[in-house]
């Protein structure tokens, strides 16, 4: 009887095992896509990036399913900055020696300027012979003038209320002079001190000036320049003055000359002074006398001629 | 286009002429030797005397372009100073002065005059040569240098005396100080 009962036993597990593994091929059958021969056409396969997804088949005869497969831990990400972008580097050419060219051929003459020599401009360096622009920087150059630059000069004008004067002239630059100098107005002893702009070294020119003329009895000059009604004549028996000059001007420079003809606004400011009684009327002996001295102010136009020699300097 | 020249033109010029500003603090004018009267009674003692001054030496001048010249004249002081006769002229109660411009040159009617002084003594006086009459204000005589073409250029100024006078004629020196301002 227990013989009976162990055989129906290993009968049943038999059995058991049969079904198990009939049903796990059906299974595998079922998820995988059907092929069908008849149509010649190949199963598409998996996609190689799908995530692939390991399921242990449990099979019988095992105590546990097989441990997955190793893998290595992934490493954290790591940020690394992309490599810096090739840069050109030309290739360097070999030096390779190349003749200068030559020098172009010097401007026509011009009709009229044919024989004058082109000079640098006042102030600047001596063109090298052959230079290109020799001939264009010469055309500010005034005619006749040098190339070097003279500091100091020797002045001489006449022109009114100026009077007569001779001074000293300093010239740091060709468009800058500062003069000072004494005169006379023909009454009095004068001195006056100046600066004149002339911006292309000759040409037109600005000046502004200072003067003083001493108190003096006056003359007929005076008289004449500074025309005064009838009845103050007679009191104005001394006078003098300081004048203040704003002149436009042209300055002509020949060598080492400079002649020029200046005009514009004079401002004066004059003292009038009658130390002497004067009689008005000689039947009563009424006289009049003036114990203040008396302020004159002028603005009048004014105009002078003159001449500057520089003789200093580079 | 004419007249815009002729304005141009015009505005050139004036800027040619010179422009001339004068001013002249103290011009003192002195008229010597005038003589006045005594009084002649007791019971008004006062004394009226005249004198003119030719004020062309001062810039009369009937043309009105001229007269333009003159900007201001102003009379500043007035003194007597006793000459002959006197020697103190601290008698002097009251002093009343005009000045005019007459009419022709006989005549003493006047179409311009002016007050210079209205002075009436208010204490004593110190004794002295000169007696300074008090002005308070400078006076305006710029009208009697602007006479009229028939008006002779002469100031003539009338004084009028008050106060225990002397019995007899007597000289005195007559001086105005003026300021002058003219332009041209």
């Amino acid at each position: 009887m227990a013989f009976l009962v162990g055989r129906a036993c290993r009968f049943a597990l038999l059995a058991c095992a049969a079904l198990a593994a009939a049903a796990g091929t059906a299974r595998a059958q079922s998820a995988s896509p059907p092929v069908y021969p008849g149509y010649g056409v190949p199963a598409a396969p998996a996609p190689v990036d799908a995530q692939v997804t390991y399921t242990p088949m449990r099979r019988p005869g095992y105590e546990s399913a097989p441990s997955s497969p190793p893998v290595a831990p992934a490493a954290a990400p790591v940020y690394a900055p992309p490599p810096p972008a090739p840069v050109y580097v030309p290739p360097v050419a070999a030096p390779v020696y190349a003749p200068a060219p030559p020098a172009p051929p010097p401007p026509p003459a011009v009709p009229g300027f044919a024989g004058v020599p082109m000079l640098p401009a006042i102030g600047a360096e001596p063109a090298p012979v052959g230079s290109a622009t020799g001939g264009t920087v010469a055309a500010a150059k005034a005619p006749g003038t040098k190339g070097g630059h003279r500091a100091f000069g020797l002045g001489f004008d006449a022109g009114m209320p100026d009077g007569l004067n001779l001074g000293l002239v300093l010239s740091p630059s060709d468009w800058l002079r500062l003069g000072a100098s004494f005169g006379t107005n023909t009454a009095s002893l004068e001195y006056r001190g100046g600066v004149s702009l002339v911006p292309v070294g000759w040409g037109p020119s600005f000046s502004f000036e200072a003067g003083h003329c001493n108190l003096a009895a006056t003359n007929s000059v005076i008289r004449t320049f500074f025309s005064t009604p009838g009845w103050v004549s007679s009191y104005v028996q001394q006078f003098g003055y300081t004048y203040f000059n704003a002149h436009l001007g042209f300055d002509l420079v020949i060598g080492n000359a400079t002649f020029f003809l200046h005009g514009g606004y004079s401002y004066l400011m004059g003292t009038v002074r009658a130390p002497k009684s004067v009689v008005v009327d000689s039947n009563t002996n009424t006289t009049v006398s003036i114990p203040q001295d008396g302020k004159v102010y002028v603005s009048t136009l004014s105009a002078k001629l003159g001449v500057v020699f520089m003789f200093g300097g580079s | 286009m004419g007249r815009r020249l002729l304005l141009g033109l015009a505005a050139l010029l004036a800027g040619c002429s010179p422009i001339v500003d004068g001013e002249f603090s103290d011009i003192e004018v002195t008229r010597p030797d005038i003589t006045i009267p005594a009084v002649t009674t007791a019971t008004q003692p006062a004394v009226t005397f005249s004198f003119s001054i030719d004020s062309t030496p001062l810039g009369a001048n009937a043309n009105p372009e001229a007269q333009d010249g003159i900007v201001s004249v102003k009379l500043h002081r007035l003194a007597l100073t006793a000459k002959s006769g006197v020697t103190d002229l601290s008698f002097i109660e009251t002093l009343h002065a005009l000045a005019c411009v007459p009419i022709s040159k006989t005549s003493t009617l006047s179409s311009r005059q002016v007050e210079i002084a209205d002075y009436e003594r208010e204490f004593d006086l110190p004794a002295g040569k000169t007696f300074e009459v008090p002005i308070p204000e400078p006076v305006d005589l710029l009208p009697l240098l602007r006479p009229s073409s028939t008006e002779p250029r002469r100031i003539l100024v009338i004084v009028n005396l008050g106060g225990a006078l002397p019995t007899t004629q007597w000289q005195a020196d007559v001086s105005m100080s003026l300021s002058i301002e003219i332009r041209q």
